[in-house]
């Protein structure tokens, strides 16, 4: 692929010194006016960062995720007891003033609170990892089709197209008896594996697009590699996308997860998540403790919509086309 | 084979030319049906012949879809041509492939119309036009970011910009950042594609000036592609005029414009707006009737005739090949 | 503030009530970064029949001065001061309802993409009868009638089939066609056209002018064509306004702006394009680029980039009429 280093190197140099004709002296001079172009060179991320901190619902969905993630991070230290621990307190009781009780106990007498931050943990890896997972997949499918085109497109969009067609929730169902399940890597790998599609088809279409621009013509002109012309070329350009679709992919994710918990077939215990407790609770809502299933999920409804501030503020912010200055 | 050619081109001898296109055909595939199989073809470009000799300006004019771009791009291979030969510096480049292709772009380069998209927003100037440097060998970071630099001067940029992104340009900074990625391979041949047909009357000269300067300081030889006459005119030694994927007429630019022989031609500069209004006068105006066919489904005989105004029974019958009409000077026309 | 008035009273060279008169227009635009004055301080008179052309390059501020002079200026944009008489009605101070009817029936555009202004949903006839109906009480037959009768006036060979199609059916010049056809529905006093060949190819560019002049002809409306190509105007106008960050440089006739331009800006741009006969001659170049809309050079925008400028120049010089009747914004001509 590469040729060697001394011929171009002393093609190049064999003109040197340069001449510097006096012939383009007056596009020199003539150069566009001083004031045209900012004072600093702001990097590309700056700019992002910029536009972003101007996103205020973006900005505070951004703050809440991050709390969120501290809640999970640190959740164990801040919980009153552990999910495991043996509890000989009051069942079915109203939230009241006090860490403990603040928001209720279901009726085994666990602390909703508990729930609250132990859940936190399973639901924001499982939107996460199962992002990345489908993230990595689509992209590659996505990005591989729409470069190639061709044949190549064809395989890779069937391929697309026969998991797009996949019956999600009967073949869950039918894996998670196979494999025995609750556990949180099982969760993800299914969730990943079934939906990496709209990524996919997302990216592909995009890179056909980028494909007929002319900067990448223009690479293939300075004979580039395919590779280097999908990965550095076009797949930069087709970031921002991707960013925007996963982060509402996460959103997603932890929505599908506390769904699959509620009808059994996710976590099990002695594990807990929000979806758990929200299914757990499914039988005694009759009783009028309405505690139990409010708070994971106003939980989620917070994560969710924080997830879907944030990138709704990466669009914008990601956008290299609107110019600030 | 360069009998063939001198027949044809009986002034360029083999030694001067640099570039000799031989009945190229580059077709579109059309697609329709479930199935989106082959319907038929779109003949962008359909036999078409010439020669660009070392040194000089060949402008290429013609209204939208008449295949001026679609040879241009072939020419750097960036589309795969059905057939024909198109021989450089005495190499087909349709029968190159991988390596040896790769050292022939270093040679023939491109600059495109469309100064926003034709560089890649997430990349810094130093980067885009160093790549090709560093595809084609030059490892050394240190030496490409120097040349970076002198072609950014060359192109009458400051070459602090390396560091800086596309955004930060304004279109006629960013069309001289795209010649200064052409230019720093040392090409031989640049096609420029309608290279300032989207920039502002007052930055279209700059960068017309530019683009002649650099043609004398590295002895360039150019393909230039665009839709304004007068900038053909002004840039070019010859021009040839292509309509519905021919070349319909070829003469040197003086020639063309004083003598054309083509009505198509004629019809093509009566129609240039023009600000002085005792040229105005001089000129007798032709306004065609109709719009130019669609090339999916393209007029028997002489592709102009639906809207020639001289059109005969022959028109209809045989296309008119390319024939020489005077020196130096081709028209496709029964009648020329 | 004055002087808006006094100029406004000194149109060049016309007698008579202007059909319309455009006195110290500004139209703002809100960005994320600050405002940006696309028409800063713009006055000029139309008469009634006349033909005038505003040429700029773009960011010169010449498309918002013909959306404002519609009122199709929107947020982020708005129009701070300044007044668009239009026979004796101050057309900034009409509520919604009464703009709307002035829109397309007096005063009528015509833009420069006329797929994007044509909806691909309805035939080209069905459009322009609505057009018709919305200003006329006729029946659905009638203005069926007035389309095909349109269609026949703009040069549209076979109108009564023509009228069918849709959009995606006509060729660019024909859509254009169809646009001026939309534009002529309900006879208009003001035709604005927008760039109107901007998209075209130069044969069919050719047609569309012809047209137009031909129209002119035989319809009385005043004529206001917004176009970038310095060529254009010349062939198709009486009166040029030459306009530069917003603001008005030179406004004078055909010739005088062609055949002798005073300001250093028109000089410039004539100079720097091509023209036949000029191989081999180094092109003239307006040095540097127009500046950034949020950084205009106070005074007169042009001095950043003018081969005469001077210290007076940080001022924005006041109108000069000169002896021929033209009107030019330049410190140059400072008696």
């Amino acid at each position: 692929m590469q040729e060697p280093d001394i011929e171009v190197t002393g093609a190049l140099s064999d003109q040197a010194p340069w001449p510097m004709s006096a012939a383009h002296a007056d596009a020199v001079i003539l150069d566009e006016t001083e004031d045209q172009v900012v004072a600093e060179p702001i990097g590309q991320w700056t700019l992002v960062w910029r536009r972003f901190i101007r996103h205020r619902i973006a900005l505070i969905g951004g703050v809440m995720l991050i709390l969120l993630i501290l809640m999970a991070i640190f959740g164990p230290l801040l919980s009153p007891e552990s999910p495991l621990s043996f509890n000989y307190f009051a069942g079915n009781k109203a939230p009241e003033l006090n860490w403990r009780y603040l928001m209720g106990t279901d009726a085994q007498g666990h602390a909703i609170i508990m729930y609250i931050l132990y859940g936190a943990r399973i639901s924001l890896e499982v939107g996460v990892f199962a992002t990345v997972l489908t993230s990595i997949i689509g992209v590659l499918v996505g990005s591989i089709g729409g470069f190639f085109g061709g044949w190549v497109d064809a395989v890779m969009m069937r391929l697309t197209d026969v998991f797009l067609t996949l019956p999600f929730l009967p073949l869950l169902i039918l894996l998670s008896a196979y494999t025995g399940g609750g556990n949180i890597t099982f969760v993800i790998l299914i969730l990943g594996l079934l939906s990496w599609s709209p990524t996919a088809r997302l990216v592909r279409s995009y890179f056909l697009s980028l494909r007929s621009q002319e900067f990448v013509q223009a690479a293939q002109a300075l004979g580039v590699s395919s590779p280097r012309i999908m990965f550095k070329h076009m797949l930069p350009n087709a970031l921002s996308v991707v960013i925007v679709s996963s982060t509402l992919n996460v959103a997603g994710f932890i929505i599908a997860e506390a769904a699959i918990d509620f009808l059994g077939v996710g976590i099990h215990t002695p594990n807990v998540s929000w979806g758990l407790a929200l299914a757990n609770s499914e039988s005694y809502i009759a009783d009028g403790n309405w505690w139990w299933p409010l708070f994971p999920g106003l939980a989620l409804l917070i994560t969710v919509l924080s997830v879907n501030f944030l990138g709704d503020g990466l669009r914008d912010a990601l956008d290299v086309r609107a110019k600030v200055e | 084979m360069t009998e063939v050619l001198s027949e044809q081109q009986p002034a360029a001898t083999a030694s001067d030319v640099l570039l000799d296109v031989r009945n190229l055909k580059t077709y579109y595939p059309v697609l329709g049906g479930v199935m989106r199989r082959r319907i038929g073809w779109v003949k962008a470009v359909d036999d078409v012949s010439f020669s660009i000799k070392q040194g000089e300006t060949l402008g290429l004019v013609g209204e939208s879809g008449c295949g001026k771009t679609t040879t241009g791009r072939s020419i750097a291979r960036l589309l795969k041509p059905q057939s024909g030969q198109i021989i450089f510096e005495g190499k087909d480049l349709l029968a190159l492939k991988g390596k040896e292709l790769k050292r022939v772009r270093r040679d023939l380069q491109i600059i495109f119309q469309d100064p926003y998209s034709s560089l890649n927003p997430r990349m810094p100037v130093g980067e885009i036009i160093g790549e090709g440097l560093m595809v084609h060998g030059m490892k050394d970071r240190r030496e490409r970011e120097n040349t970076v630099k002198y072609f950014l001067d060359v192109v009458g940029l400051r070459p602090e910009y390396a560091r800086r992104y596309p955004h930060e340009f304004s279109g006629g900074q960013r069309q001289r950042i795209g010649i200064a990625r052409a230019l720093a391979l040392r090409p031989k041949l640049i096609v420029c594609d309608e290279p300032v047909s989207a920039l502002d009357v007052s930055i279209q000269s700059q960068v017309l000036n530019l683009l002649k300067d650099l043609q004398k300081e590295f002895g360039l030889t150019y393909l230039f592609i665009a839709h304004d006459l007068s900038v053909v005119e002004y840039m070019s030694d010859r021009v040839g005029v292509m309509y519905l994927g021919k070349m319909v007429e070829m003469a040197e630019a003086i020639d063309l414009y004083a003598n054309p022989r083509m009505p198509y031609t004629q019809a093509l500069l009566s129609a240039i707006p023009m600000a002085n209004p005792a040229m105005r006068s001089q000129r007798q105006r032709i306004v065609l009737q109709g719009d130019v066919p669609s090339p999916l489904n393209p007029p028997s005989g002489c592709p102009f005739r639906t809207r020639c105004w001289m059109a005969q029974e022959v028109c209809v019958e045989v296309n008119p090949p390319l024939r020489n009409v005077g020196p130096e000077h081709d028209a496709a026309c029964h009648f020329a | 503030m004055a002087l808006e008035t006094e100029q406004a009273q000194r149109a060049p060279r016309q007698e008579g009530t202007p059909l319309l008169q455009v006195k110290d227009l500004h139209t703002n635009f809100q960005t994320m970064d600050g405002v940006v004055k696309a028409v800063d301080g713009v006055s000029f008179d139309i008469q009634p029949g006349a033909s005038v052309g505003i040429v700029g390059e773009s960011g010169s501020g010449k498309s918002v001065t013909s959306l404002s002079i519609m009122r199709l200026v929107e947020r982020p944009g708005w129009i701070p001061s300044g007044s668009i008489i239009f026979q004796g009605k101050d057309l900034l101070k009409l509520d919604d309802e009464q703009m709307r009817r002035i829109r397309g029936e007096d005063i009528a555009m015509v833009f420069q993409e006329p797929m994007s202004a044509l909806n691909p949903v309805y035939t080209v006839g069905d459009q322009v009868a609505e057009i018709v109906r919305a200003h006329h009480r006729v029946g659905k037959r009638a203005a069926w009638a007035r389309a095909v009768e349109l269609f026949k006036l703009v040069g549209i060979p076979a109108a009564d089939r023509r009228v069918h199609d849709y959009p995606h059916n006509l060729s660019g010049g024909m859509r254009q066609r169809v646009m001026i056809a939309m534009a002529l529905a309900n006879d208009p006093d003001l035709l604005i056209l927008d760039e109107p060949t901007t998209a075209l190819d130069v044969t069919i560019q050719a047609q569309i002018l012809d047209l137009v002049r031909n129209l002119r002809e035989r319809v009385n409306t005043a004529v206001l064509l917004i176009t970038h190509d310095i060529g254009v105007v010349a062939e198709m106008c009486d009166e040029i306004i030459v306009m530069y960050g917003g603001k008005i440089m030179e406004h004078g006739t055909t010739h005088q702006i062609i055949d002798d331009p005073k300001h250093p800006y028109t000089r410039g741009l004539l100079a720097a394009i091509p023209a036949m006969g000029m191989k081999g001659q180094r092109l003239t170049v307006i040095p540097g680029t127009v500046p950034s809309p949020l950084r205009m050079p106070s005074g007169c925008p042009f001095r950043t980039r003018c081969p005469n400028v001077m210290d007076v120049c940080s001022n924005y010089p006041t109108l000069k009429t000169l002896d021929d009747g033209r009107q030019v914004y330049c410190w140059l001509y400072e008696r």
